[in-house]
């Protein structure tokens, strides 16, 4: 039975780790706002770069007329949940410094409600500063920076930038992935490399709306395949991937850990039953009904116990080793409740067995001895 | 014999319906979670259309740029010694990568970097993930396409309910046709056959139907598409220009036999080292990301450095996972077997002492659990039909269609027995060992 427990406790601690790691990370503010915000990766083909920053103004002037639209903003190839990176990572600042990377326009603050906790957002005014500006998320700053000086500073991030506001947070690539260090980069509306098309809409404006949409804006930018992503959409599809073997796993594991239950109680009950006589003798001698089921539940308490100290010994050399880049707290959390659920499980198995020992009237039992 | 050790059987079954509950609650979902996992490996990694030939394929997906510098690196160690500091310098010389592109790989790549591989019999390019949104009837239609050749349907072997693939001279003459699933002919035409001949518009251009297929039940991205045209017809700026390395291509080359898989991929590398850079002031090397189709599959899972890092990985954590999986269940049944026998103690000690041997008890109880695991092992099964089912119906796994063949079957009804075996014999053993003295003496509890 020890056996029984140390294996189930293992198990448990290890999908608990992922599990715990995985929720920790869902319940993270994701730092935009997904519902009524459509995204387009614009797929240019065949065109100069004046043609593309036409194209870019003349989206901007009849978008945002647009009745159903409440704002529009442009940003580089990176998009939300797109599942494509961009890093620039070096030592030139005097300390390792590694950040991801999203360009976005001015407007991009509110058409994604992006969380600025310090300095201000990109405006239209930092085209002809003397360093190009830069945003950066609060975990780049946590990260690497060490408590320099930061605001207003000039850093080498993908080419010496100004830095003019920090983002409580923004995790672009997936909502069960641990927060990634990143900047935001400025590109104003003359940029002409390959453009996404970010759009919000006014609440109550639905998905009818998107095949007029998807119309106007390939009438208007002149391409041939304009596909309007919504980035709510977007989040359910990538949250999926993780979330069906979160799922598969946690059925597993609850099933496993029912069957271990199940056979806890069948071997107790059998086992005391088979000690009829001597719970007979001890309530001739005077121990109460408490007292048995007492000693029945601390027994199975005690067993369990071995068991998963036992197990936890094992377990806590995977954060003290570092096998893996999986956060330490969250290997302790999991023993944490592991423990609890196996404590829970064996203290509800040995409840009924013990009520029934307890209920052995000694006359009978003594008389069967 | 073996009559009366079944009636027997099913009689002690029936006489502790909470035991056997629980038994065979344990012994019929562990089988149902590995026939689903059976299942599910089976149609992932197993050699089914369009991947009968699997075994044999080379997959490249990507490739690689980098710009290599000598980088050097000081080490001053000080050693404090007879009261004053002595510093030890060494001085290593070695690279250091400054960037790097990596990225899908270009037609001219594949044609004229590449070209013919040795080892391989057939070799194809192909662009994926391409997307078509289209609007039929107020609804978008959001139809995953890809690029490819002739040769594509030569390698997998797709099963075409009407028409055929793309044809050299199609592909040749840049011809706009297109090979389309069962379920883009449903969704696009509102029929899922005799559609060959139909035309089809994507992107404002206008495809002619050729070819019908089934959707294969992976979503393997080297297969899952539901559209498929020639890519010679798609604009330049997918195709790359000339002497652009990495633009969106993928490659699969089809090995002579298994053994030429090996070779393929020594011959790319050679290829890859060999080449010489058009610009090496901004990359210098050039390197391609070319494994079996179970090396990627293992890849894509565990995000290490190499491929066999990875399949070596996924080999032990399934394994890991599987055994746990099979262990506690078994342990479990050890302990409620025994518990079970234990009760049994009389009968065994009239059957011993009117002559029975050890042999004979042990084979009784084996056979009894045999029989157990076996009732258990068919409502697994039937739980894991449903599933299986709910799976393919509900599409939880995104294109996926698990199947239950024969195959699996045997794994499963293997599986099973083992367990039925492995579970009985412990305690089998302890009490057909037991001396009958004791046995008759306990039977007075």
């Amino acid at each position: 039975m020890v056996l029984e427990i140390f294996l189930a406790f293992i198990i448990l601690f290890f999908v608990m780790t992922f599990v715990i790691e995985n929720l920790t990370n869902y319940n993270e503010p994701l730092g935009f706002e997904t519902e009524q915000l459509w995204v387009s990766n614009l797929v240019i083909n065949e065109m100069d770069s004046i043609d593309i920053v036409d194209m870019k103004r003349n989206l901007k002037r009849e978008l945002e007329i647009h009745p159903n639209i409440e704002n529009i903003s442009f940003g580089g190839e990176m998009t939300p949940f797109g599942g494509s990176h961009s890093a620039t990572g070096s030592d030139d600042n005097g300390f390792f410094l590694l950040s991801y990377l999203f360009e976005v326009d001015e407007n991009y603050l509110a058409v994604a409600d992006v969380p600025l906790i310090e300095g201000r957002w990109f405006n239209e005014d930092d085209k002809n500063s003397k360093y190009p500006p830069i945003v950066l998320t609060k975990k780049l700053y946590d990260e690497y920076f060490d408590g320099r000086p930061y605001m207003d500073s000039i850093y080498e991030i993908h080419g010496e930038r100004k830095v003019i506001g920090v983002v409580e947070n923004f995790r672009y690539d997936g909502q069960f992935k641990e927060e990634i260090p990143m900047s935001f980069l400025y590109i104003p509306i003359e940029n002409h490399e390959t453009p996404s098309l970010y759009l919000r809409l006014k609440d109550g404006v639905g998905i009818e709306f998107e095949e007029e949409m998807t119309a106007l804006v390939a009438q208007v930018s002149k391409l041939d395949n304009v596909t309007i992503d919504h980035v709510e959409q977007r989040r359910v599809r990538s949250n999926k991937s993780t979330l069906i073997p979160l799922v598969a796993l946690l059925s597993m594991c609850g099933f496993l850990v029912l069957n271990v239950a199940l056979g806890l109680f069948g071997v107790l009950w059998h086992n005391i039953s088979k000690r009829r006589g001597e719970i007979g003798l001890r309530r001739a001698l005077g121990a109460y009904k408490s007292n048995i089921a007492f000693q029945f539940m601390m027994e199975i308490l005690i067993i369990a116990f071995f068991g998963m100290l036992l197990a936890a010994l094992f377990c806590i050399q995977v954060p003290l080793m570092d096998f893996t880049e999986i956060k330490d707290i969250y290997f302790y959390q999991a023993i944490g409740i592991s423990t609890l659920i196996i404590t829970v499980l064996v203290l509800i198995c040995a409840l009924y067995p013990s009520q029934q020992a307890a209920r052995i009237s000694p006359a009978e039992a003594l008389h069967a001895e | 014999m073996l009559q009366s050790y079944f009636k027997l059987a099913l009689k002690v079954l029936s006489r502790k319906k909470f035991f056997t509950f629980i038994s065979l609650f344990g012994i019929s979902f562990t089988l149902m979670i590995l026939m689903l996992v059976t299942a599910f490996l089976d149609n992932e990694l197993g050699n089914h259309p369009p991947m009968t030939e699997k075994d044999r394929m080379v997959f490249m997906d990507h490739a690689w740029t980098k710009l290599m510098l000598p980088d050097t690196t000081y080490i001053v160690d000080s050693i404090y010694t007879d009261g004053a500091m002595v510093y030890d310098s060494t001085m290593e010389v070695g690279e250091a990568q400054r960037s790097m592109s990596r990225s899908q790989v270009s037609y001219y790549l594949f044609e004229d970097v590449i070209g013919d591989v040795q080892g391989a019999q057939r070799r194809t390019a192909m662009v994926p993930y391409l997307s078509f949104s289209v609007f039929k009837n107020n609804k978008k239609l959001e139809l995953g396409g890809m690029g490819v050749d002739s040769e594509y349907w030569n390698i997998f072997d797709f099963e075409f309910t009407e028409g055929s693939g793309t044809s050299a001279q199609d592909f040749k003459n840049s011809k706009q046709v297109i090979v389309i699933t069962e379920d883009a002919a449903r969704d696009y035409f509102g029929q899922k056959s005799g559609v060959v001949g139909m035309e089809m518009e994507l992107d404002k251009k206008r495809y002619k139907v050729i070819g019908v297929i089934k959707k294969p039940d992976t979503n393997h991205n080297f297969v899952s598409a539901n559209v498929f045209i020639p890519h010679s017809v798609l604009p330049d700026f997918i195709i790359g220009g000339p002497d652009e390395l990495l633009t969106s291509f993928q490659i699969v080359y089809l090995a002579e036999n298994e053994e030429s898989v090996q070779i393929i991929k020594d011959d790319l590398d050679r290829i890859a080292g060999n080449y010489v850079m058009p610009n090496p002031e901004r990359r210098n090397r050039l390197g391609f990301d070319a494994a079996t189709f179970n090396e990627f599959y293992a890849d894509e899972l565990m995000d290490t450095d190499t491929f066999e890092e990875s399949i070596n990985y996924a080999k032990i954590i399934l394994f890991f996972l599987l055994a746990m999986f099979v262990i506690l269940p078994t342990l479990n049944l050890i302990n409620i077997n025994t518990s079970r026998i234990l009760e049994r103690a009389s009968e065994i000690g009239v059957r011993k002492s009117f002559g029975a041997n050890t042999n004979t008890i042990l084979a009784q109880f084996i056979f009894e659990n045999i029989i157990l695991t076996l009732i258990g092992g068919v409502i697994g099964l039937l739980l894991a039909l449903g599933l299986i089912y709910m799976i393919n119906t509900s599409n939880w796994l995104d294109g996926i269609q698990l199947s239950f063949n024969l195959k699996v079957f045997i794994y499963s009804f293997l599986i099973t027995l083992f367990f039925g075996i492995i579970s009985g014999l412990i305690p089998a053993y302890k009490m057909a060992k037991m001396q009958i003295v004791t046995s008759l003496k306990s039977s007075g509890k």
